[in-house]
């Protein structure tokens, strides 16, 4: 899978997403149920402009001093007798866990969940190791996506939200031989039996980071499921992989952080599970006697010193995607990566280049939703438009051949004189005064129905492919010529 | 025994070309601001402990208050209603500290020294309940904070099906950011911190809340109002 879900083209897949109702009701409510949650919390805590001042001062100064922090973490880390693997790209990654795994000749792996590993794309490497390789994704939703043959993510806090209940019982059903009902209180008892036999015999443990503590060289796991504890406690070696941005100086920056993550991912005050973890001490009898821990650039650099930095401070909390319009309408697979939604479209390009993810910065609205919830400033919706600007006036690029280049301009040059403006609105209503709007619009399969345009030709076909497009008012009552009247009469 | 460190002088070159070869000079950093440390830190005891109670629902925990007095016979009933069976301590001073003292016919204590790792691990994968006291309690996300360390191994805090935390009100503190503090300056070399809010729990089937997933089904936090 790796940063790529899919293989088809951007328009294949909204075509894909267009067709699956149940996914796009699911994300409506969880945008809506996360909408409650996340604000109350934010509320709650008061202050939120402040704290975000904060969150973002201490990853901007992370991010200035990256190679400092970078090195006394290592430093750290090695200090306690665990190794530091720095990797340039996936393949480095890959190769490195591969070596690890190889020389422990482990067979039993236990994974936390870790958007980085997926990146990477970790499991199909340690599956292909060997015919009895036992790769277990520990996390409910991660797990639920591996027993249903590997299916791929749909959201970075909710990756098996396009699932449902029922969907879920028949993989139980197929795969682990479950006879119970639909009930998700069950469904999850089956998983915590099935895997709390399976983490007793594992052999490494496989994490992400959400922050890694440079003066101490401790990582930082937040879960709510308690899946992370039990894969640093009993295995007896552990890998861990994080993005090389994923670092704070220590855990008084950490703790603040963890804070904004957990109110804005899941409107939790703290995530059930916070963990400061390393190796263990030589008096300790659990936990890694083997500690790695692999830092990952993996396109990441491409960021630093360019209008993009600041895409490096996100904390992957997910709350961009839980506001964002068009997330709500095509869902994480359209995206076709593993970072979907606003922060996916700004870092996808960052991560795997223009000529894959390029799609991805004009699947917004630029409505700005985006930026004003995350919670470490990161001006998601102005990166976005910087992306189109690179693409067109840099690469030349042009986004979706000339024909919508040349509808482009001409919209251009309509809207950005007054007079052409006018006299295009006016045109505008005069040529949908044409269409036999008179008549009776509530007849299924007309163009129109229940007063909305429902199949329009050239630009505004992307938004009636999708959405309902309002019949424009009649001439007399267009907002500028009302205005004109009553601003005439003052 | 000094670990290793690969491939970091190529990586951190790469980082360099991308600022044009410029070295930022190191400033560490400076908060712009004292919010999280004076967030909630005018309130008293007994408002905290209010705000403790009311999120310790939110979170799906019980919190019990007691005295030292009492405090046992409450460890002992909620022994019970969980069923008995095999129960695990730590070895820790603070057991004799606080005068804790644990009943049951099946008690087994986390043993120190490598050597006893598998058997610690089976000990408490065996255990219905978990007794352990807590190093602070935060009253604004009703969490516990606990050092795991050679007497209380993680796995004890994670694999027993029921937990109970013993806290002494004097270790109530605000929030995170006071125990963060007090653990950058204390923090054992080489221990795990682990901040704990309720029981392990789930949202991923349909977003429908499912509690008890990975660690224990239920967690206790039996405060200690003298202590």
């Amino acid at each position: 899978m790796g940063l790529s879900t899919s293989t088809k083209t951007f328009a294949e897949r909204l075509e894909d997403s267009k067709k699956d109702k149940f996914a796009q009701a699911a994300v409506a409510r969880a945008q809506d149920t996360q909408w409650e949650k996340r604000e109350s919390s934010r509320e709650e805590l008061g202050n939120w402009q402040e704290w975000r001042d904060i969150a973002e001062s201490i990853r901007q100064h992370t991010l200035k001093h990256l190679p400092h922090y970078l090195t006394e973490f290592s430093d750290n880390v090695a200090a306690r007798g665990g190794h530091v693997f720095f990797a340039a790209d996936a393949k480095e990654a890959n190769d490195y866990v591969k070596k690890i795994v190889l020389e422990k000749n482990a067979k039993k792996i236990v994974k936390s969940k870790s958007m980085v590993t997926t990146e990477v794309d970790i499991d199909p490497m340690l599956v292909s190791l060997s015919d009895d390789m036992d790769v277990l994704e520990t996390d409910l939703a991660e797990f639920i996506l591996q027993v249903a043959d590997w299916d791929e993510p749909s959201h970075i806090v909710f990756p098996a939200l396009h699932k449902n209940r029922d969907q879920i019982r028949e993989i139980f059903a197929a795969k682990l031989g479950y006879e119970g009902d639909n009930d998700p209180v069950n469904l999850a008892r089956c998983a915590r039996d099935t895997m709390r036999k399976l983490f007793l015999k594992s052999e490494v443990g496989i994490t992400g980071c959400n922050f890694a503590i440079a003066n101490t060289g401790d990582i930082n796991l937040s879960t709510n499921e308690g899946n992370a504890d039990l894969t640093i406690s009993i295995p007896k070696t552990q890998i861990v992989l994080m993005g090389m941005e994923r670092i704070v100086p220590s855990i008084k920056e950490a703790e603040i952080l963890d804070n904004m993550l957990a109110r804005s991912a899941v409107g939790q005050k703290l995530t059930t599970y916070v963990t400061f973890a390393g190796q263990k001490a030589d008096d300790e009898s659990d936990g890694p006697e083997d500690f790695h821990v692999v830092i990952l650039d993996n396109g990441r650099s491409n960021a630093i010193g360019t209008e993009f930095e600041s895409i490096l401070q996100c904390i992957r909390c997910g709350a961009c995607l839980n506001v964002c319009p068009v997330y709500r309408q095509i869902g994480g697979h359209a995206y076709g990566s593993i970072y979907p939604g606003p922060i996916g479209s700004v870092l996808s390009p960052v991560l795997g280049g223009y000529e894959q993810y390029g799609d991805l910065p004009y699947a917004s609205t630029l409505c700005g939703a985006c930026t004003e919830t995350c919670p470490v400033k990161i001006p998601l919706h102005e990166l976005l438009i910087a992306h189109r600007r690179v693409m067109e006036d840099d690469l030349k690029m042009h986004h979706d051949g000339s024909f919508v280049n040349m509808e482009m301009n001409a919209v251009g040059m309509g809207t950005g004189h007054p007079a052409m403006f006018g006299m295009a609105m006016n045109m505008a209503h005069a040529g949908l005064s044409m269409l036999p709007k008179a008549k009776e619009i509530t007849v299924e399969g007309s163009l129109f129905e229940y007063g909305a345009v429902r199949k329009a030709p050239a630009l505004a076909k992307g938004w009636t492919d999708v959405r309902d497009l309002p019949v424009a008012p009649p001439h007399k009552e267009q907002f500028r010529q009302w205005y004109k009247k009553h601003k005439a009469g003052k | 025994m000094t670990g290793t460190i690969e491939n970091r002088e190529k990586f951190l070159a790469t980082l360099l070309e991308k600022r044009g070869g410029v070295e930022l000079p190191f400033e560490a950093y400076q908060p712009i601001s004292n919010l999280p440390e004076t967030h909630l830190a005018h309130l008293t005891t007994d408002e905290l402990l209010a705000i403790a109670r009311d999120q310790a629902a939110r979170v799906s925990a019980n919190l019990i208050e007691t005295t030292a007095s009492k405090m046992n016979e409450v460890i002992a009933g909620l022994i019970e209603k969980s069923g008995g069976e095999q129960v695990m301590i730590p070895t820790t001073d603070e057991f004799d500290h606080f005068g804790i003292q644990v009943e049951s016919n099946q008690l087994v204590q986390w043993k120190i020294g490598a050597e006893y790792r598998d058997e610690n691990i089976m000990a408490a994968q065996n255990s219905n309940v978990a007794v352990a006291v807590a190093k602070f309690f935060l009253a604004e996300s009703a969490t516990i904070a606990v050092e795991s360390e050679a007497g209380q191994g993680r796995s004890l805090h994670f694999l027993p099906t029921h937990y109970i935390s013993v806290i002494p009100l004097s270790r109530m503190v605000a929030r995170s950011t006071q125990a963060a503090s007090w653990f950058e300056e204390n923090k054992k070399p080489g221990s795990t911190l682990h901040f704990i809010s309720g029981p392990s729990n789930s949202g991923d089937i349909e977003m429908q809340l499912v509690v008890g997933l990975h660690g224990p089904l239920e967690i206790n936090y039996v405060i200690v109002k003298d202590l």
